[in-house]
């Protein structure tokens, strides 16, 4: 989820650093399934990478941002795949 | 592969959709067409869709939706394959994945192209209906059927009948937990029937009459079992009421309240066997059977378009295979490992490998695919199978035709020779796909086959089954393997678990864990230690898994866990 709403990437993720962030953050994804916007939305654990973009600490949620370990020409690192 | 022509005369000798079948699945698609026109403008929410969806094949897996196609006991027309190919270029990336079960699994399919998908499987008589749900799902049979020499009767038959009879039964379609039916009809099994929910065996009783032993109870998954036998010999005209029978003790007797214990086999523990077939056989009495039971003549009409198809009797005559053989080392490897002995004289099975070296399990480009409609169009009667093992079959071709087929598929990267052997891997789609993963399993896979790429130490080591799963639902029957994988999360990292001693066959054994599992880059030198221990310890022509019944598990334990 971004600011307002669904965004393609996780680049442009809204971060949530408190627990009330996390309430907020929950619930506007809640929002957006109810409004079809998005299929499922849940909260994952994050870090900062040197250029301040959010990349997730799970190697679930790492392939979920890139695509098959196994086929770089496939999913969203297909854009990068030379 | 442009040289290949189809012959003239290679009609498939495979069950044809009737008025009705044909009528049932169109309607189907139109029924899901209307669905998905309804979630995607926003009519139905994903909460209302998902099991309309589920009820047609269609999952939501890490990256996309996947769309899981039945084919039924793994039997496949050269026409039906070449149409699961345009699916992959026209819908999709252009590969499928063959499952473990006889299902191809389409990974990227787009959820507005779905009936469009749907449609263009039901113009080849195919569809997606009970591949997922709580319900009956697609009856699988041995890949051998109709052409192995050691065949008592075609299982696929009997598997057609379930499966007209279990498509959208009304009351079976929400059972508590899903069901699966395999089909063996020869003395040995090559499709699994012991670990399946009803294994069902083809076999003749003292006086000569073809019937049933029924297994009950099977299954891998989180708690592994193997089925018990319930009825010793069942007469065929009873097959569908016995079925019913069972389905309605587990319907009303199953847990709902528990998805991790709500398959038939837990039933059957908690219950105990003689309890279960007591129960069975009460409502099995209890039944008019004779609205339930089949027309003869209907098994008779399906059977009939099974026949296999009329032999070229001068096959026989050719005795060149072994000059071929020594003449070329490559085609000597493969027909040691990839080829086996049919019932018809001069004919042989050709297992068409999907395990390259360093390749995706069980994947095929829709390239291959078509590659191989017209090598089965030229040389195996336009006729295909696909089997539990992620490998397709070639089930007709004439002797004299092996080194002709082996060159074609040779030069679309399809021969591998390891069909049975350490490289002949198989893989569920495992964390590079699958929603439900816990670690990956394809680059397991892929970097065992690369540790044993020479071919020699392939076929020094023999035949040995590798079998890898990324989550404890054992979609790779990692339980059954020689040697099985199973990749879990630990501390939020992937750990392999090796199990030892698996065997899928009749002598059915669930494998027992060595112990600690392995992180991914240590599970190529944990495999080659066991083998070490293999090769340094058996007798001579002594195969891994008679090795391993001989000497047990510690030597192996001590290969892997002494310097820890």
């Amino acid at each position: 989820m971004g600011e307002t709403g669904w965004v393609k990437t996780h680049n442009k993720a809204k971060i949530a650093s408190t627990a009330d962030e996390q309430i907020a953050l929950d619930e506007l994804g809640a929002k957006s399934m109810t409004a079809n916007e998005v299929v499922d939305a849940y909260l994952i654990d994050i870090v900062l990478d040197q250029h301040n973009t959010p990349q997730p600490t799970h190697y679930r949620e790492l392939m979920r941002t890139k695509g098959p370990s196994i086929r770089l020409d496939l999913g969203k690192q297909a854009e990068n795949h030379t | 592969m442009n040289a290949l022509q189809p012959r003239s005369n290679s009609a498939p000798h495979m069950y044809r959709y009737d008025a009705f079948d044909a009528q049932f699945v169109r309607e189907r698609v139109k029924q899901f067409r209307s669905q998905v026109e309804r979630r995607l403008d926003g009519s139905l929410t994903e909460t209302e869709f998902k099991p309309l969806r589920l009820m047609n094949g269609l999952y939501l897996q890490l990256h996309a939706y996947m769309l899981r196609v039945a084919i039924p006991y793994g039997t496949l027309s050269a026409v039906q394959l070449r149409q699961l190919a345009f699916i992959a270029d026209r819908f999709d990336k252009g590969y499928g994945h063959f499952t473990t079960r006889q299902n191809i699994q389409y990974n990227w399919p787009k959820l507005k192209d779905v009936p469009d998908i749907l449609d263009a499987l039901a113009d080849v008589e195919m569809h997606a209906i009970q591949t997922s749900g709580n319900c009956i799902r697609n009856v699988t049979a041995d890949h051998f059927a109709g052409v192995a020499d050691d065949e008592i009767e075609d299982p696929r038959p009997t598997a057609e009948l379930l499966r007209q009879w279990s498509s959208a039964h009304p009351e079976f379609s929400f059972l508590p937990r899903k069901f699966k039916i395999a089909v063996s009809g020869a003395e040995h099994d090559r499709a699994a029937i012991k670990v399946h929910d009803i294994g069902l065996r083809i076999v003749k009783n003292d006086i000569g009459e073809i019937g049933y032993e029924v297994i009950l109870g099977g299954g891998l998954g989180r708690t592994p079992m193997i089925g018990h036998v319930v009825r010793e010999f069942l007469p065929k005209n009873d097959i569908l009421p016995y079925c019913e029978a069972i389905m309605r003790v587990y319907n009303s007797f199953g847990r709902r309240d528990n998805k991790y214990k709500a398959r038939v086999k837990i039933l059957v523990h908690e219950t105990g066997l003689e309890q279960i077939r007591a129960m069975v056989e009460a409502e099995f009495n209890s039944l008019d059977k004779a609205s339930i039971a089949h027309d003869p003549k209907e098994l008779e009409r399906i059977a009939a378009q099974f026949a296999n198809p009329v032999y070229d009797r001068f096959a026989a005559k050719f005795n060149d295979l072994q000059t071929q053989m020594d003449a070329d080392p490559e085609f000597h490897l493969f027909a040691n490992t990839n080829i086996a002995s049919h019932k018809a004289q001069g004919y042989s099975i050709i297992t068409v490998s999907l395990k390259p070296i360093g390749g995706s399990p069980g994947d095929a480009s829709a390239a291959q695919m078509r590659v191989l409609s017209d090598v089965a169009d030229q040389y195996s009667h336009s006729e295909l199978r696909i089997s539990h093992e992620q490998n397709i079959i070639l089930p007709h071709v004439r002797t004299s035709d092996l080194y002709s087929v082996w060159q074609a598929l040779k030069a679309a990267g399809l021969a591998t020779a390891n069909a049975g052997l350490i490289t002949d891997i198989i893989a569920c789609p495992g964390m590079d796909y699958c929603s439900l993963a816990t670690a990956r399993s394809i680059p397991i896979a892929q970097a065992i086959a690369k540790r044993f790429e020479s071919a020699a130490e392939q076929h020094d080591i023999g035949k040995l089954g590798i079998k890898i799963s990324g989550c404890i639902n054992a979609c790779g029957h990692h339980h059954i393997g020689a040697i099985g994988i199973l990749g879990l999360e630990k501390s939020g990292i992937e750990s392999y678990q090796i199990t030892i001693g698996g065997d899928p066959t009749l002598t059915t054994a669930i494998g027992e864990r060595l112990g600690p599992g392995f992180a991914a880059d240590d599970v190529p030198d944990a495999i080659a230690k066991i083998v070490d221990v293999y090769k340094s310890t058996r007798t001579d022509g002594e195969a891994f898994m008679e090795t391993y019944r001989r000497i047990g598990t510690s030597p192996f334990k001590e290969a892997l866990y002494a310097a820890h």
